[in-house]
């Protein structure tokens, strides 16, 4: 069941901790507010995959900065950070991570989907590339998979309005929400997080890959 | 150091330290004419507003005015046929957060550090059957996980202030 504007509102101050939904902050009520959804705006955060030095996206490699990786490893990743008044030139074909101003705390019982704004996608801009589920339970920033399906650069700036979130609530509330699954990689991100598909069993468990 | 290089640098010090004071009347006007902005007991107030909401591992930059069950009260009150949209964004705008000052976010973080300190302690390193490291990487992700907090609620204040400014 997909929730409606007044839907969500309520959900936001719900007297009931286990059912309310937490998204801060909300700057403009009256600018987010959809009818079955929330606009997110963009966060400070960018990071892009390296491709002068890199020749491919190794499976079990760390694509992080944080994760104390070196030489080659690091190479796949830049992080940029803007100030608040800063810009970010996306060009077409590029492909970013960045993450929402928004923080997250979804209830046991809904789960979320972020989608694009169509003023934005009318520009060419993808907000995310496959993974626009966010699960019940999670807590965190989300992340934005940007890129330029346009023929021009795209500017950007934090706090732009490019994305939406809807929130549909479960039959029942999930047995084991996000925080409790065994694999969660990215709760309480307060920002953009690379990708740690080299945690996952099917790959860790494997050992390292041909160079 | 050459005498001739010594000389140049003396001779523009002179120069500098001339053009300053010549400028010292105007710099001080200006500067008395800024607001010191004092923290104050409200300030004080709000800080340890935060430092619970802090508790509960969420970034504290901004807050409602209303409270929570006024605000879904007034939601409740809507009806669909009765309301109008003017109405409706009235109460929609009650759901609006007010950024807090960057002081007041880290006083908090300072507060519920002092208040959690002794009981995180305890519960990391007294009586654990975890090894030493394990305690110490514990307590660690503990003090990050607010770290990062903190530095989530400035970063949106930042933000916030950027896009209100005229």
């Amino acid at each position: 069941m997909l929730l409606s504007d007044i839907d969500i509102a309520k959900r936001l101050v719900h007297p009931d901790p286990q059912l309310r939904l937490i998204v801060t902050p909300i700057i403009s009520a009256a600018e987010q507010f959809g009818p079955s959804s929330l606009d997110v705006r963009l966060s400070t955060d960018f990071q892009r995959l390296e491709n002068i030095n890199t020749p491919y996206l190794k499976i079990d490699t760390p694509h992080s900065e944080e994760q104390n990786a070196t030489g080659a490893q690091k190479a796949y990743a830049e992080r940029v950070i803007l100030s608040a008044g800063g810009h970010f030139y996306l060009h077409p074909g590029e492909f970013v991570l960045a993450s929402t101003l928004e923080w997250f705390r979804l209830p046991d019982d809904l789960a979320g989907r972020i989608e694009g704004r169509s003023s934005w996608g009318r520009r060419g801009l993808l907000v995310h590339a496959t993974a626009g589920f966010v699960d019940p339970g999670f807590a965190g920033v989300l992340t934005f998979e940007l890129s330029n399906a346009g023929r021009l650069p795209i500017e950007l700036r934090p706090g732009l309005r490019i994305g939406q979130v809807c929130f549909f609530q479960m039959l029942s509330r999930s047995l084991i929400p996000y925080p409790k699954k065994r694999s969660a990689k990215y709760f309480e991100a307060t920002t953009l997080e690379a990708s740690k598909a080299e945690f996952d069993p099917e790959v860790a468990d494997r050992g390292q890959s041909t160079p | 150091m050459k005498r001739e290089d010594r000389e140049t640098i003396e001779m523009l010090g002179k120069a500098a330290g001339e053009l300053l004071t010549s400028k010292a009347a105007d710099i001080a006007k200006k500067v008395n004419t800024l607001v010191a902005r004092s923290f104050s007991q409200s300030n004080l107030n709000v800080a340890k507003a935060l430092q619970n909401t802090l508790a509960s591992t969420q970034p504290i930059s901004s807050r409602r005015r209303g409270t929570d069950e006024e605000i879904y009260e007034s939601l409740n009150a809507l009806k669909h046929d009765t309301t109008t949209v003017d109405q409706a964004y009235k109460v929609l705008s009650q759901l609006d957060e007010s950024p807090v000052a960057a002081s007041e976010i880290l006083s908090a973080g300072w507060l519920y550090r002092m208040s959690s300190l002794e009981g995180t302690l305890l519960n990391t390193f007294a009586g654990s059957s975890t090894t030493s490291s394990e305690q110490i990487a514990t307590y660690c992700s503990q003090v990050e996980k607010i770290d990062f907090m903190l530095m989530k609620s400035l970063e949106l204040v930042s933000v916030y202030s950027e896009i209100r400014r005229p």
